[in-house]
């Protein structure tokens, strides 16, 4: 489930502003900077409802599903975190003839989540070729979420109940697995010190962005544009204690370099190719450590987890059109993410290796934008101030271990 | 700058109704479908009980890395002739690899202790129902035995002694002397000189109906000896993998209670209850931690966070402290078992405390640990 969250954590902030995980781009490549002194000031509203995936397998997956889950002697077992208890329930499971395959419910559960990110970015034209902005991310989101479970096979619970109370256990023991199996993920949750799930309304700060384009070329068909970033650990992490948290940053510095090249086929048609590599730099971070490669759910917290996030490459492709102010383009990036690595000395090292699982990404993604800008207006001296408005939608093609669900943004700038 | 002012203001006004009210997720509604308990055990109080505790086991579990690197094999014979009475017993394993991780060998040892444990209620269940049927046998054929052997009364001759007619004469006492077992009865055959040919052949088939009824309460016995000697040697197999890896971690894993079944030491280990059951009135274990045995008593403060209470769901439920070599925090659950001892409805009802403990160590390491204690029931 953590794992889940992390997709979706990794969806907010790791859009072209944000780093960490991978994401959908929030904005079409460009080689352009601002010219000298001319500042510019844009609203960005990205907004989506994450509930789609591309699992390690590349299919997709309902990001809930991992809530509907089937329960079987053997993940009973699995979830046992003591050897004693482990060995406990394995003993019922012989004594009543069932094995680890042997169905005994499911649970069932759902999540639906809103998130709209509010990335205010102001930019400025330190000489004709240089430009630098800030982009402020602010994440709201809404989290509504419900569980339960279904009893599948009646039989062999009350078999279950009776080697608990009559046999070689307690009555006390034919209680308590009443009371987990009654609601087994806030059982679980409670058992091993997690927050309860409940349904959430939150805004929190994300990773502070500072960005630097560098014009190293211009000439009358085509521009060169080196680029780099700074993403700073301004952002709130993810609540270890929480099963499903978006956190507001992934709380570690990542430093972004790359070029972007437009090519002007006419007045109106840019088309722009551009790449970049993303260092994410090791850092150290509260993390629950898994003792099972089924779940993700551990009581053990190593608050000094040693981190590293694997670096991210992007290749981008787009074409834009802009007729006097009308403005449409279209885009298609492919990006790539190294495996993270994690060790602590805590726990057994092995256990930190599990939470690498499903760390490796890639994405493929379209991108279409459709907006409108004064600027040949404001040339012109027919409107009072150069802006634009416009709407992109971008939707993920193919990826692993990535979010699919679509996002559209919004933005409103303005130059001055 | 005043129209700048005014853009700059424009952007920040759209970008705040973008944010007006915020994201909102859709609402939920999940249904369970949860199969409910039909009975819960309820303890019995309206039986008498005997104050004397019958049988306890107070052991420890090994935990975290106490099993690093440790091996341990079972005895195989005793191990497959304890096991083979479990339905699943040639699943467990017969040795425990040193190179097998500590976590999964206390999974094993679990499992197997359990199994254990399991065996011995079994056997105890078996062992009440072959008690009860000896008696229930002896009451049957001990008076069909008496019956035969009452017609083969050995009057003595009185000029030998060592000679026995059937029925009394002249030549012998007036009294006769009836045998009391069927091994009697054979063994006098041979006094008997001047039977008929008809009294040889009656005397040989009460010989053979008397040997074919002692023949059932002797089966019944060799079955009470099966039981008794297949629960020993399950509690020793416990006992011995117990001490073994305990004393493989640095720890008293098994202490020695005192109790009906094992009387050892000078205490006797009682419990109990008031009139109504709702309270515990004497509570007190003899127990040998290892250097002989210790009275732990409410009275004497070993044993202390004396609770009896029930659950909401009505389980009763003892919770206390033995303040030991180390400390035993328990949670005992309180129930009746009815043993149905025959087909005609007799049953047998005992007592049974049964639960976890948490055990802290002078090292203070904390490991978990079973406690069982059983006491009779007097009707």
């Amino acid at each position: 489930m953590n794992k889940k969250l992390a997709a979706i954590t990794a969806l907010l902030m790791s859009t072209s502003t944000f780093a960490a995980g991978l994401g959908q781009p929030i904005a079409l490549p460009s080689a352009k900077v601002l010219p000298k002194g001319v500042r510019n000031f844009t609203y960005k509203g990205v907004i989506t409802n994450p509930d789609q995936r591309f699992n390690g397998n590349g299919d997709k997956d309902v990001l809930a599903d991992k809530l509907i889950k089937r329960i079987t002697f053997g993940d009973m077992i699995a979830g046992q975190y003591d050897p004693v208890d482990k060995g406990s329930l394995e003993q019922k499971m012989l004594a009543i003839g069932a094995n680890e395959n042997t169905e005994m419910g499911e649970t069932v559960g759902q999540v639906n989540m809103s998130v709209q990110a509010n990335v205010p970015i102001f930019a400025l034209g330190l000489t004709k070729k240089h430009t630098v902005a800030v982009a402020i991310p602010v994440t709201r989101y809404s989290t509504n979420v419900a569980t339960g479970v279904r009893h599948t096979n009646p039989g062999m619970i009350d078999a279950l109940r009776q080697e608990l109370s009559a046999e070689t256990g307690s009555p006390l023991k034919s209680e308590e697995f009443d009371e987990k199996f009654g609601d087994p993920i806030n059982a679980k949750l409670a058992e091993y010190n997690y927050e309860r799930l409940e349904n959430e309304n939150d805004t929190k700060l994300g990773d502070i962005k500072l960005v630097s384009k560098y014009k190293a070329f211009e000439g009358q068909k085509s521009a060169f544009t080196l680029v780099s970033a700074v993403t700073l650990p301004t952002g709130k992490e993810a609540n270890p204690d929480k099963v499903i948290d978006i956190g507001g940053g992934d709380g570690q510095t990542d430093l972004e370099l790359g070029f972007a090249n437009d090519f002007y086929a006419n007045k109106y048609f840019t088309f722009t190719a551009a790449a970049s590599h993303t260092l994410q730099f090791s850092d150290t971070v509260g993390k629950r450590v898994p003792f099972t490669h089924t779940s993700s759910l551990s009581p053990d917290v190593d608050r000094s987890t040693y981190r590293d996030l694997g670096d991210i490459s992007k290749a981008e492709l787009s074409a834009a059109w802009n007729y006097y102010g009308i403005n449409l383009g279209a885009g298609y990036a492919i990006q790539y993410k190294q495996g993270d690595e994690y060790s602590g000395d805590q726990f057994e090292s092995s256990r930190y290796e599990l939470l690498e699982k499903d760390s490796v990404q890639n994405m493929q993604t379209l991108q279409i934008t459709a907006g409108y800008d004064t600027i040949s207006l404001f040339k012109a001296g027919k409107f009072f101030a150069p802006m634009k408005v416009s709407v992109g939608h971008s939707r993920v093609l193919a990826g692993k271990n990535v979010v699919s669900s679509p996002l559209t943004t919004i933005d409103f700038s303005m130059f001055f | 700058m005043k129209k700048q002012i005014i853009m700059l203001s424009a952007t920040l006004a759209l970008g705040s109704l973008m944010s007006c009210g915020g994201p909102k997720a859709d609402k939920i509604d999940v249904a369970s479908d949860i199969h409910h308990a039909k009975e819960v055990s309820q303890f019995q109080v309206n039986k008498t009980f005997d104050g004397k505790i019958g049988d306890a086991t107070i052991l420890t579990f090994p935990q975290g890395e106490d099993l690093v690197g440790y091996s341990y094999a079972y005895p195989e014979v005793q191990w497959k002739t304890v096991m083979s009475r479990l339905s699943y017993g040639d699943q467990l394993p017969l040795t425990y690899e040193a190179d097998a991780s500590s976590g999964s060998k206390i999974a094993q040892i679990s499992t197997a202790i359990l199994s254990l444990g399991k065996l011995k209620d079994n056997s105890l269940r078996k062992l009440k129902q072959v008690q009860f049927g000896i008696k229930a046998t002896e009451a049957q054929v001990l008076p069909m035995i008496d019956a035969v052997l009452s017609q083969f009364p050995c009057f003595k001759v009185k000029e030998n002694k060592r000679k026995c007619k059937l029925e009394a004469d002249e030549t012998t006492v007036a009294k006769g002397k009836l045998p009391k077992k069927c091994s009697e009865l054979k063994r006098n055959l041979k006094k008997f000189d001047e039977l008929s040919v008809e009294q040889e052949s009656f005397y040989q088939e009460g010989i053979t109906q008397c040997g074919a009824l002692q023949d059932k309460i002797s089966a019944v016995k060799d079955l009470e000896e099966k039981v008794l000697t297949i629960r020993q040697m399950g509690r020793d197999l416990g006992v011995a993998l117990v001490e073994n890896y305990s004393a493989y971690a640095g720890f008293k894993g098994l202490v020695v209670v005192n109790s009906k079944e094992k009387e050892e030491g000078d205490f006797t280990s009682t419990l109990k209850f008031n009139d109504t059951k709702t309270k515990i009135d004497v509570f007190s274990l003899g127990i040998n931690f290892g250097s002989g045995y210790q009275e732990y008593s409410i009275e004497n403060g070993g044993i202390t966070n004396l609770v009896y209470d029930q659950t909401a769901r009505g389980t009763s439920r003892l919770m206390f402290t033995i303040n030991g070599d180390y400390r035993i925090d328990a949670v005992l659950s309180v129930s009746s078992e009815v043993i149905v001892l025959h087909k005609s409805g007799a049953s047998y009802t005992n007592i049974r405390l049964k639960g976890t403990t948490t055990n802290t160590f002078p090292d203070g390491k904390v490991r978990k640990g079973v406690m069982a204690l059983q006491v009779d029931t007097l009707d």
